[in-house]
């Protein structure tokens, strides 16, 4: 069977209950693979430059890759793109689950969301019938409870859903978008988007066929990279454990954000960790994506007491920030916030984030000890974070404020305030100290999302596995630069990492395969993209494509704010690690400033601004081959 | 040696390599619709359960049949189904008590075991599906699976 590599996309506009449907041809395959690479393209192209991201200009891009599909490993994943309403610029947020499957099955590469509906509703993709219903019985539910309606409504079996909590529906600027239930399009406010469209869910079934161009080959690829996987260290990890089995060791080498980043360890931080939640048996085996022989979803459960429940979860990123990012160490209370934020539909870092900036504001007298109620708004009480969580996705009492985001809850608070919003562009920064990393400290302020480590995870730069330095030494060609602290080599580092990651969102893979747990290497994915879609294309062919979209996602951000800046956190750029064997280190303004010159010589950006040239734009082919770029670009250098 | 293919629903992580590797080597697409092999999938509790023929000695699918379309394969020691005489009705999917058998586009789809090389297994990386040799042991553990997944079928039906 040919392999199309023209893409088939949904428009649908909830002002007028329109559906159109749209083909681009393979050029744009050629130019930018798809998923995230063609919602990228597909948000510069259709909205205005300075649209309210909570109107009716804003797109919601749902975008899937040609690899998915296929039992390529690992290649489950949806992107989510749009403007997000917590930094006002381009956002992509990921999510797994089986939703990605479904929609290539329907016949569809992406979904274009535009409009706001007058009502409540939900949209249904069977195969190529796209239909939108009243939703009205669905508004207010959580999560859990629209996916029991929908299975109830729709029928059982072969339905995958995206849906919103109240967070979204209650335009919680941390809002996320969730998929089968458990998991979360997680940052930048996306469900708050599809909330603000008055989009409860969308539902899809696909029974088409995907086909493969060479099946012999990629059965034998496949089987090469899952043969790779019990040998692998870090892979080994995210099957027993998920990403919970990072937390011991961040905690034990003294870089785990405790107390919203003034401290850097929590005592009997194992209490939190994925061997603790294995040994008590609070985790349970793994509920995997489409496709992905890890598994590192895992699922969990209180059995008894007050904080009892279950729920998808928990991730390192969520110990962390409704853990030792507030003081707690009671996995209980933990898994409690962990479900709560599944099922209001709410990301765990900003959350935490944003609770951490309330008790530092307490601690340090910015808001007055009753600022919520009789709730103890001291360090390290489970209770009042669980309550706080409700508080938030309802917008009741200081929760509408901390809904907000810490960014405009500094703005609002005042006074030194904003020290304690350790954001960055208005996204809450990931639970990782990058005073003690400095390969993410540089990916961390160039990210066109924020502070966080979803667009490039250069985890290499530490060298805790061969597989890490082998790469390393690959990039670089040497390998002394195996450890977090030192600068040398690591703006090559993130170049790669960077590229690497917009390609495999692009493929529609996880990240983890590749940038992560390294089961699959540059080499192994030009062989499956062969043996899959029939594409001969080097590696670094590849990677120049995941680059383009690099390049083409700052155009987005730099039409929108000209004077946006590479940043980091307050408190990271000016208050040195204060405890442990790191004490001292810094994000400082200098440091960075040296980084970000020697990327932007890399990236062939102008040195002082660093704003792509016009130079650039055409040597990658973007400025043919989006629309409106060129004339954007007269402005540029 | 006579084989088959067994599916632990405690390790199986819901993944679906199995689904894709089966209709991949049975037709060069991926596809529901060319599958020998399903998940059925409780997802709020994270169960999920391989269908797929458990070769069993009743064989209702056969005695269902109206065409005697499900024959015995001495090669490979099991059932299969003749698309030449298979005319799609449908009534072994009925009597099969394992949600084993599937109704595809032509024929109804049943395991062959991949003539003896199973793409799924090969792709199963957590486990849940093993080929093994028939055996006294085999047949005894395999007992107890069967009852546990017929529970779990009972559970969901009403998603049918
Ligand atoms: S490949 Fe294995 S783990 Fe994955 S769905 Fe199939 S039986 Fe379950
Ligand atoms: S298809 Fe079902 S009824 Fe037929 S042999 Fe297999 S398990 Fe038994
Ligand atoms: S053994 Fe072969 S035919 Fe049977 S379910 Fe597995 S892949 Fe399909």
């Amino acid at each position: 069977m040919p392999i199309d590599l023209g893409f088939k996309i949904a428009r649908i506009d909830l002002s007028n209950c329109q559906v159109r449907v749209e083909r681009l041809e393979a050029d744009t395959f050629d130019l930018l693979i798809g998923g995230r690479g063609l919602a990228a393209k597909l948000l510069f192209e259709g909205q205005p430059a300075g649209a309210d991201p909570l109107g009716p200009d804003n797109q919601l891009i749902f975008a899937t890759g040609k690899l998915v599909g296929t039992p390529v490993p690992t290649a489950g994943q949806t992107t989510i793109t749009s403007k997000s309403p917590a930094t006002g610029l381009y956002f992509k947020s990921n999510t797994g689950g089986a939703w990605a499957k479904a929609l290539r099955r329907a016949g569809w590469d992406a979904v274009v969301f535009t409009g706001v509906s007058e009502r409540p509703v939900y949209v249904t993709i069977d195969d190529d019938q796209v239909e939108i219903h009243d939703a009205g019985e669905l508004w207010g539910k959580t999560v859990r409870e629209t996916e029991a309606w929908l299975h109830r409504e729709l029928r059982g079996q072969g339905w995958d859903n995206a849906t919103i909590g109240q967070a979204g529906e209650n335009l919680v600027n941390f809002a996320c978008v969730m998929t089968n239930l458990f998991h979360a399009a997680g940052r930048g406010g996306l469900g708050a988007v599809m909330g603000s469209k008055k989009l409860k869910a969308v539902s899809v079934r696909g029974t088409g066929k995907t086909p493969v161009a060479d099946p012999t080959a990629l059965r034998r690829e496949i089987e090469a990279v899952l043969a790779k996987i019990d040998g692998t260290v870090k892979a080994k990890l995210y099957v027993d454990y998920g990403t919970s089995a990072t937390v011991e060791y961040v905690n034990e080498s003294w870089s785990m954000p405790v107390n919203n980043f003034q401290k850097s360890h929590i005592e009997d931080g194992h209490l939190i960790s994925g061997s603790y939640l294995d040994e008590k048996r609070y985790m349970r085996k793994g509920s995997a994506c489409s496709a992905c022989p890890l598994g590192c979803h895992k699922y969990s459960e209180v059995r008894q007491g007050v904080f009892r429940g279950k729920s998808g979860g928990p991730e390192y990123e969520t110990l962390a920030a409704l853990g030792a990012s507030l003081g707690i160490n009671d996995v209980e209370a933990v898994l409690r916030g962990n479900e709560l934020c599944n099922d209001y539909g709410m990301d765990t870092i900003s959350a935490g984030g944003a609770v951490g900036w309330l008790l530092e504001c307490v601690e340090r007298g910015a808001l007055p000890p009753g600022a919520a109620g009789d709730l103890d708004l001291s360090w390290g009480n489970g209770e009042t974070m669980v309550e706080l969580l409700h508080w938030i996705a309802h917008r009741q009492g200081i929760g509408d404020l901390l809904a907000e985001g810490t960014r405009i809850a500094a703005e609002r608070t005042g006074g030194d305030s904003y020290q304690w919003a350790v954001q960055a562009n208005g996204l809450e920064q990931s639970r990782v100290d990058t005073r003690v990393a400095k390969a993410y400290s540089l990916a961390f302020a160039v990210n066109p999302r924020g502070p966080d480590h979803l667009h490039a995870q250069p985890m290499a730069e530490f060298g805790h596995f061969p597989e890490a330095r082998e790469l390393v030494k690959r990039i670089l060609g040497r390998e002394e630069e195996c450890t977090g602290t030192t600068l040398k080599g690591k703006p090559e580092l993130v170049r790669w990492h960077e590229d690497m990651f917009a390609l495999t969102d692009s493929l529609g893979i996880c990240s983890f395969a590749t940038t992560s747990s390294y089961i699959v290497s540059l080499e192994s994915l030009a062989l499956m993209v062969s043996a899959a879609l029939g594409v001969e294309m080097s590696g670094e062919e590849l990677l120049e494509r995941g680059r383009r979209c690099v390049v083409l996602e700052r155009c987005f951000n730099l039409r929108e704010k000209p004077n946006r800046k590479d940043e980091l956190p307050w408190r990271l750029m000016n208050e040195p690690i204060s405890e442990g064997p790191l004490a001292g280190h810094v994000n400082s303004a200098q440091e960075l400033g040296g980084l970000l010159r020697q990327y932007y010589r890399l990236q062939g950006y102008d040195l002082e601004t660093g704003r792509p040239t016009r130079e650039l734009l055409g040597r990658l082919e973007l400025a043919e081959g989006v629309k409106g770029l060129d004339d954007w670009a007269q402005t540029l250098p | 040696m006579k084989k088959i293919l067994l599916a632990d629903m405690d390790k199986c992580n819901g993944c679906e390599l199995c689904v894709d590797a089966c209709s991949m080597s049975h037709g060069g697409f991926c596809s529901l619709s060319n599958s020998r092999i399903r998940i059925l999938r409780e997802e709020p509790t994270a169960q999920f359960a391989p269908l797929m023929c458990e070769q069993c000695g009743e064989h209702p699918c056969q005695d269902a049949c109206p065409v005697k379309a499900i024959v015995f394969d001495p090669e490979l020691s099991l059932l299969t189904v003749d698309p030449e005489l298979c005319v799609a009705c449908g009534d072994c999917v009925e009597a099969c008590p394992y949600q084993g058998i599937f109704l595809g586009e032509e024929t109804a789809l049943k395991c062959d075991l991949c003539g003896g090389d199973p793409a799924c297994a090969g792709l199963c990386h957590t486990g849940a599906l093993r080929v093994v040799e028939v055996s006294p042991q085999t047949v005894a553990s395999g007992l107890d699976r069967k009852q546990a997944k017929l529970h779990f079928i009972e559970r969901n039906r009403h998603a049918h």
